[in-house]
């Protein structure tokens, strides 16, 4: 069947089988900043923003998607123009093995613009989706609170997208 | 990648689900938000009608009732103004329980309820809410949310969907609230309560429990309340209230708790939940 997915801003046409997962249908695009991890929705490493919205890549299915707007972090920023979350990540090393990065990147935006100000615990709710393998979530939330301190940085990022 | 499913469709009217839906072949069941569903990707399914077309998305107040579409997603109860303070907060803080939001931004409620599960906080809180749901099948019916559970299969087929779920108003002198046992704040609860209380003078006028954890959905304890009306809810009552769940139940035992802790741990978290309750108003 024939769906159309307005991929970071870019309209996309795409011949998907009934059963292939949003997921599936954006790393066969080489959308691969999307991770593919526990498949059943409990790990996270798969979100991207839908409509703005944060989701799990893996328990939709493409079809759903039809139509609407998907974000991932190849839309967020480039390797010479980081997006201020990113920027924040590398700065304070909120980065181990990277696999959940860009999860943790589109759960802390979809925060952000929604809430340019929120507090830890806020911020603490907004990345527990996304499930880190390797050391915790100490220096991402603060890479987070880093960028909500610099609101200028975050007015910017909004208007970037 | 959901192999076996080879149709997928997006009707705009509940007719034309009901009709896909009836078909004996290929085999077509409802996808709400797909969050269980796709999750499971049932290798028996061969099509979904995905409801997302049906415009069954509201939160809509009508006299004493609200309506509440069953597509609507578990953020919207968060955050939706109808419903955030509903019942001092109780039906948006069940919508939170152990549901990260790029989960609750999809998942529904028609869809939850459909899923079920022994510790589904969201069945707690509208068994204690009252909730009734509106199925259409060929004929349309609304059947008491307590009963849906005790027998979901016979209230899904053939071919029905679950449109809209429906509460009475709930008034400014009650109490409600959630409590649970859990090995990890995260992991899925041992056992959890909800209660609704009306309190008048300090004396109940009546109480509504629901329990989780203790069978394959959350159960109504209409005995229990029983024992509440009537009379200030002390902390020899309460004991007394603890002792008689603990007795009236059989509850299953798993790799989180024996039978027995989870019968000790269903009168304390019915305890809990209701004595917070009871202290919300004054």
């Amino acid at each position: 069947m024939d769906i159309t997915l307005t991929i970071n801003d870019e309209e996309r046409p795409v011949t998907i089988a009934p059963g292939e997962t949003l997921l599936g249908v954006l790393r066969r695009l080489r959308y691969v900043s999307v991770k593919h991890g526990c498949e059943d929705g409990s790990c996270g490493v798969c979100a991207v923003l839908l409509d703005g919205q944060v989701v799990h890549s893996c328990v939709m299915l493409a079809a759903q998607a039809d139509g609407r707007r998907v974000t991932t972090v190849e839309g967020i920023g480039t390797r010479d123009h980081l997006h201020p979350l990113q920027a924040a990540f590398v700065e304070v090393g909120a980065v181990q093995c990277g696999y959940c990065t860009p999860a943790m990147l589109l759960a802390a935006k979809a925060l952000l613009d929604e809430n340019p100000r929120p507090t830890e615990t806020e911020v603490r709710e907004a990345l527990s989706g996304v499930l880190c393998r390797c050391t915790g979530y100490v220096k991402p939330v603060e890479a987070v609170l880093n960028v909500v301190r610099c609101e200028g940085e975050v007015r910017d990022a909004t208007t970037v997208q | 990648m959901w192999s076996s499913l080879a149709e997928y469709h997006r009707p705009t009217t509940v007719r034309e689900a009901l009709r896909l839906l009836a078909r004996p072949s290929p085999r077509t069941v409802p996808l709400a938000g797909g969050t269980r569903l796709v999750a499971e990707r049932d290798p028996a399914v061969e099509a979904v009608v995905d409801l997302g077309g049906l415009d069954l998305a509201f939160v809509e107040p009508r006299g004493h009732h609200l309506r509440l579409g069953a597509m609507t997603n578990l953020q919207a109860l968060v955050t939706g103004p109808k419903t955030r303070t509903l019942a001092h907060g109780l039906l948006a803080e069940a919508a939170c329980h152990n549901v990260p939001r790029a989960l609750r931004n999809v998942a529904t409620l028609g869809g939850t309820l459909a899923a079920g599960g022994p510790t589904c906080e969201l069945a707690l809180a509208l068994l204690v809410l009252d909730a009734r749901l509106v199925i259409r099948a060929r004929t349309r019916r609304t059947v008491s949310l307590e009963a849906f559970l005790s027998n979901r299969a016979e209230y899904l087929s053939p071919a029905s969907i679950i449109v809209e779920i429906r509460l009475p108003m709930p008034p400014t002198d009650v109490g409600a609230a959630l409590a649970k046992v859990s090995l990890t704040p995260r992991d899925r609860p041992i056992a959890n309560a909800a209660a609704f209380v009306s309190r008048r003078n300090g004396i109940c006028h009546g109480a509504r429990l629901a329990l989780g954890g203790v069978a394959p959905d959350p159960i109504r304890l209409p005995a229990i309340e029983a024992m509440l009306s009537g009379s200030a809810l002390e902390d020899d009552l309460l004991t007394r209230m603890a002792q008689a769940t603990a007795t009236a139940i059989n509850p299953p035992a798993d790799s989180r708790a024996s039978a027995d802790y989870r019968r000790e741990m269903a009168g304390v978290v019915t305890v809990r939940a209701l004595r917070e309750a009871w202290q919300q108003v004054r």
